[in-house]
């Protein structure tokens, strides 16, 4: 089963930040205040199409093809996550 | 991604749609020539005593292109990814509802029931002569406002439009289509 990465706080849906790394062979730990990447900051599911379109070669028709769905739903939907990203990174500066 | 499955515009690639449209708009040019319809314009149709197999068919490519590139239009100012060929699918599609108010005229019926109508003219008898006109009305009007709700789902689905003010640049585009198509078939006889 896929562990999911919570990017928003369930209480009050502000954005998190990792605040811990730790190394897994040593178990030295990193204490520190690490925000997010942008695109970590996307749901579970956008990164997913994220990372399909990337796997896909930036065809959006084979993502059509592969995703069973339309040409323009599958680029309507990389233009909403466009908008959101940019969203995001102005939200930052 | 969520997608509405009995939203055929999110569904189907554009290749389906393209040969499910043409074959819409076959079938529905043989039906309006079997039941004597004839569309004069992007939201007409009109039933006549003669009509050749040939009519209707131009009919439907005249309206279908008309419209598809005033709609491209459109799309392209408010979207400039928008692609000819969904616009094109959404209205060939769409224009099934076209198609299927052209089986109301079975066996002459709409025309058998006008003739009546108009043999009493001015007179306006109450009878069920009157009744099947006034229902076949109401089928005629469900079937364009169908016929429009399918195009614009296509359009907006076309040019990913989220904002209400679509609408009305929609129906002011499709409006002009009507006009321009008016005029074209005033002076174009086939």
């Amino acid at each position: 089963m896929a562990i999911k990465l919570p990017v928003k706080c369930p209480s009050c849906e502000s954005p998190v930040q990792a605040i811990q790394l730790k190394c897994m062979e040593c178990e030295t730990a990193i204490s520190g205040n690490f925000p997010l990447p942008d695109i970590l900051q996307l749901s579970y599911e956008d990164q997913e199409f994220v990372l399909n379109f990337f796997l896909a070669s930036g065809s959006l028709k084979e993502m059509a093809s592969q995703m069973k769905v339309s040409y323009p739903t599958v680029r309507n939907h990389l233009d909403d996550l466009i908008e959101k990203i940019q969203k995001i990174k102005k939200n930052e500066s | 991604m969520r997608v509405n499955p009995y939203q055929p515009f999110e569904r189907f690639s554009d290749q389906i749609l393209l040969m499910v449209g043409v074959i819409i708009t076959l079938l529905g040019s043989f039906l309006a020539f079997a039941f004597k319809a004839r569309f004069d314009g992007i939201l007409d149709v009109h039933f006549v005593k003669e009509i050749e197999l040939h009519q209707p068919f131009l009919d439907n490519v005249l309206n279908i292109l008309v419209t598809s590139v005033l709609l491209f239009f459109l799309g392209r100012k408010l979207n400039p990814k928008t692609r000819w060929i969904d616009i094109l699918n959404a209205i060939m599609v769409s224009r099934i509802f076209m198609y299927f108010s052209t089986l109301l005229n079975f066996q002459n019926f709409i025309g058998n029931k006008t003739d009546k109508l108009m043999a009493e003219f001015p007179e306006i008898p109450m009878d069920s002569n009157l009744i099947w006109i006034l229902v076949i009305g109401i089928l005629m009007i469900v079937f364009l406002v169908l016929y429009l709700i399918y195009l614009f789902i296509g359009f907006k689905v076309a040019i990913n439009g989220k904002k209400s003010i679509i609408i009305l640049y929609f129906l002011l585009v499709i409006l002009l289509s009507e006009i321009i198509l008016k005029i074209i078939f005033q002076f174009i006889h086939f």
